[in-house]
């Protein structure tokens, strides 16, 4: 069984994504550039939808789009003069910046390409047969199977690191208690 | 992701013609598009009437003929909800010139883009009640139509604090704010409530829902109604679509007292009627969720629709999906119903209690409800095994 995602969808996606992601280091208003964010997740969530993984595609939207975007936009709404352009921040440098995104995008291809994270369509047929078959539909089971059976530490400390952040952010944001809120009615 | 519709067309024209997809998409869509308008304008109107009989007076009378009006109080003034929205339609779209035209045009088209994006994986009613594979009547019944819900309207959130953001004008601004604060709040004790009925059925798809809550729960064919071993999930899940859709009591984002009319201040004519048609869209789909996870969608106990109607002329065909999507409108209407009885009923919150409501009741309860669930799922496979 093999699965092709159609690839004008895929093409159409790829150039959402690139535009948007330049975009965002091209526009004057940061408000735009974190607009401009926005559509790159909803790319990249189409990219997840295309390869037929739905469920990674609604966590995508439901967390980058609907707190990390957010949380981005709302610091903007509270940090800058809103409405003025900034006209420091468009390529200051452009060479160095193009040379540093061509080696990083270098190491990254390497690293894919090399290290077999990126896997064989036959290894897949044989290994991973499950999951293919049952692809979209079982592959929310699977993920949850997964999780709690064989990767159950390093989920279990992933959930301790964010429940010790948050209790962390509490502690920092909390107010003095020599300073006592105002009463309440 | 299997499209349901074009199966359905395949099935009425004899496999004669095969439709290609993007037609049945755009078919949908048409579908979608012009259910969100007329369904708008009849909310519009309902709201109107039941406003006006809660507060002792008839509501819109004069528009329409005067035999309606004569006739009875709900049928005087038909027209007009129609005649309001032709008006919307012809009037001059204003851009004023010191906003944000980039954002101020995308927020309207984002805020449309999610009320439509929404009803692609509602299930209005099954393919067939009796075959035991049956399949769900939605655009696509998405496997992950739970997350799928809750998802999108993040996009609603967004389109709001970008409006407002955009106007450049201190009360949208403002509105915008509480909006995005309050509808990223309530969304937390919202998805807790939804994983409640979720565990309960074992799946994230809206159709697996409601055929787990029709066939019962321990042999009692009402109490598979996901409200009854969910309830407290029910109950958080309805105060929170309240807030997800801005209406009264939760509606900071446009009280007109301290916010003019808040995000939507600067915009006119069609751009306004896209908040507008979004804000009832998602009313009717809070609404419908409610129904599909808590009332068992288009299941009714004892009530098996045959597959074809005998009429004696000629037969009905599709008599049981006719009826399921009857009884689902019917249970999604009486859930609208209680929303604008509780718009008309109480008054605004204040922003601060608002939150500490969200945070430091809905919460623990929507926590709690979860583990009560888990515990009963886990009961029920005790005793029935399997699954």
């Amino acid at each position: 069984m093999t699965f092709h995602p159609n690839p004008i969808a895929f093409w159409l996606l790829a150039l959402m994504v690139i535009g948007c992601a330049l975009a965002v280091v091209n526009t004057k208003k940061v408000f735009h550039s974190g607009l401009c964010l926005v559509g790159c997740f909803f790319g990249i969530a189409g990219l997840y939808a295309l390869l037929d993984s739905p469920f990674m595609a609604g966590l995508e939207i439901l967390v980058y789009v609907g707190a990390i975007a957010m949380l981005i936009l709302f610091a903007i709404m509270f940090t800058h003069k809103m409405m003025t352009p900034e006209p420091g921040t468009v390529f200051a440098r452009p060479w160095i910046a193009a040379f540093i995104s061509l080696v990083l995008f270098g190491v990254l291809a390497g690293c894919l390409a090399y290290s077999g994270f990126y896997p064989d369509t036959s290894q897949i047929a044989s290994t991973e047969m499950d999951l293919r078959q049952s692809s979209s539909a079982q592959s929310v089971v699977l993920l949850g199977n997964r999780m709690l059976n064989p990767f159950v530490l390093p989920f279990e400390l992933a959930s301790v690191m964010i429940l010790a952040a948050m209790i962390g952010s509490i502690v920092l944001a909390r107010k003095e208690e020599d300073q006592p809120e105002p009463k309440e009615n | 992701m299997e499209l349901i519709f074009e199966k359905f067309v395949l099935d009425i024209t004899g496999g004669a013609i095969v439709i290609p997809p993007w037609i049945t998409m755009l078919v949908s869509l048409a579908i979608v598009l012009v259910f969100i308008a007329l369904n708008a304008m009849f909310m519009i109107w309902l709201e109107r009437k039941i406003c006006g009989r809660i507060q002792r007076r008839p509501g819109p009378m004069l528009t329409g003929s005067k035999a309606m009006a004569q006739f009875s109080m709900w049928t005087g003034g038909w027209l007009q909800t129609p005649c309001d929205s032709f008006k919307l339609i012809f009037k001059e779209d204003i851009i004023p010139s010191r906003v944000d035209r980039f954002g101020f045009i995308l927020a309207p088209i984002l805020v449309f883009m999610a009320a439509l994006a929404v009803y692609v994986p509602m299930p209005w009613s099954a393919t067939s009640y009796s075959q035991p594979g049956l399949t769900t009547l939605a655009i696509a019944d998405l496997n992950i139509g739970i997350l799928y819900i809750v998802a999108i309207p993040s996009l609603t959130i967004l389109s709001i604090v970008t409006a407002g953001w955009s106007s450049n004008n201190k009360y949208s601004l403002l509105g915008g704010l509480r909006s995005g604060m309050q509808m990223l709040s309530y969304e937390i004790p919202m998805m807790f409530a939804l994983l409640g009925p979720v565990v309960l059925a074992g799946s994230l798809s809206l159709g697996d829902i409601v055929k787990v809550q029709s066939q019962g729960f321990f042999g009692i064919p009402l109490a598979g109604w996901f409200i009854v071993p969910s309830f407290i999930g029910g109950l958080v899940y309805f105060i929170c679509a309240i807030a997800e859709s801005n209406r009264p009591p939760f509606d900071m984002p446009e009280s007109e007292q301290e916010l003019v009319a808040g995000f939507n201040t600067e915009y006119t004519a069609m751009r306004f009627a896209m908040f507008y048609l979004a804000e009832f869209s998602n009313c009717f789909v809070v609404s419908t969720v409610f129904t599909v996870v808590f009332l068992g969608g288009w299941s009714l106990p004892y009530f098996t629709p045959p597959a074809a109607l005998d009429l004696g002329i000629f037969t009905l065909p599709y008599f049981d999906l006719i009826c399921g999507v009857l009884i689902f409108a019917a249970k999604a209407y009486a859930v609208v119903l209680l929303l604008m009885w509780i718009r008309w009923t109480y008054p605004r919150l204040r922003p601060d209690h608002l939150m500490n409501f969200c945070w430091k009741f809905l919460l623990p309860l929507a926590i709690g409800n979860l583990i009560i669930c888990t515990i009963i799922a886990g009961l029920q496979q005790l005793y029935l095994g399997g699954s």
